[in-house]
């Protein structure tokens, strides 16, 4: 005989847990332009996203063209700092 | 500002618009990004090695002045690498999407993506007569690509890649 009273708080909790998780795993996915989460990245991996930016106007942005478009030959990514805050 | 250390977490991103002077040649940058150029740079390496061991001299003996000194070479390098490209994109251009897909859901790591590389490796043998090989594996040793049973292998292997190598299996091709 299945325990059903003992048995609710435990759906309860596992339910709860798997929407959270899903839910953050599927913003994670979305953030990314529906692609898999990168890690463990490197300085290399980093300064390609860069690039990447550069070339598509998205960090995980990809494409093969053989020839750079025009705006690529002027363009620069320099990080500034922002104004530091008070607090 | 006091504080000269790059920003890592809170910065914002200015895009500066200095064209180069008129002075240094043109050329046509390489417009792929990370993924294809990962999935490229075996047959990249293949077809320009010369070129690019001459970047690599030119940079070693003009240290510290190796960008002003060696954009000959540089341009060399680029142009190289992109006939590597377009040849790729003209006659194997679905095997290396598959793979550059398969790469950039998976991390960027060659090795969850075998099959894709296969076929890739496969159809630029024969259209580009191309073939990847890795420096420094040792003499008698089989390369990890061609390897019949890796040590690491995918967790989940890419579903688009899985069914174009049963496929090309189905075909004979491979």
């Amino acid at each position: 005989m299945f325990p059903w009273e003992g048995a609710i708080p435990y759906t309860i909790m596992f339910g709860f847990f798997t929407i959270c998780g899903g839910a953050v795993s599927g913003i994670h996915y979305w953030s990314n332009g529906n692609k898999r989460d990168r890690f463990s990245m490197d300085q290399w991996d980093r300064q390609h996203f860069e690039r990447d930016y550069r070339l598509t106007g998205l960090y995980r942005g990809q494409a093969d063209n053989v020839k750079a478009p025009e705006s690529f030959a002027t363009s620069g990514f320099r990080k500034l700092q922002k104004e530091p805050r008070w607090w | 500002m006091s504080n000269t250390r790059e920003p890592s977490t809170n910065y914002s991103i200015e895009t500066v618009s200095s064209p180069l002077p008129k002075d240094i040649p043109h050329v046509d940058e390489i417009g792929a990004t990370s993924a294809p150029l990962l999935s490229a740079a075996f047959f990249i390496g293949a077809r320009c090695k010369p070129f690019n061991d001459d970047f690599m001299q030119c940079k070693s003996e003009k240290p510290g002045n190796g960008e002003i000194g060696c954009l000959k070479e540089g341009r060399r390098v680029t142009r190289c690498a992109a006939s590597v490209l377009s040849d790729i994109n003209k006659n194997c251009l679905d095997s290396f999407r598959l793979h550059w897909n398969c790469l950039e859901q998976n991390n960027h790591a060659l090795k969850n993506c075998r099959k894709a590389e296969k076929l890739f490796n496969k159809c630029v043998f024969d259209k580009l007569n191309l073939t990847k090989t890795i420096p420094g594996v040792p003499e008698g040793e089989t390369p990890i690509h061609l390897k019949e049973k890796p040590l690491y292998v995918p967790n989940v292997e890419d579903y688009d890649s899985k069914i174009a190598y049963k496929k090309a299996q189905a075909e004979g091709k491979i």
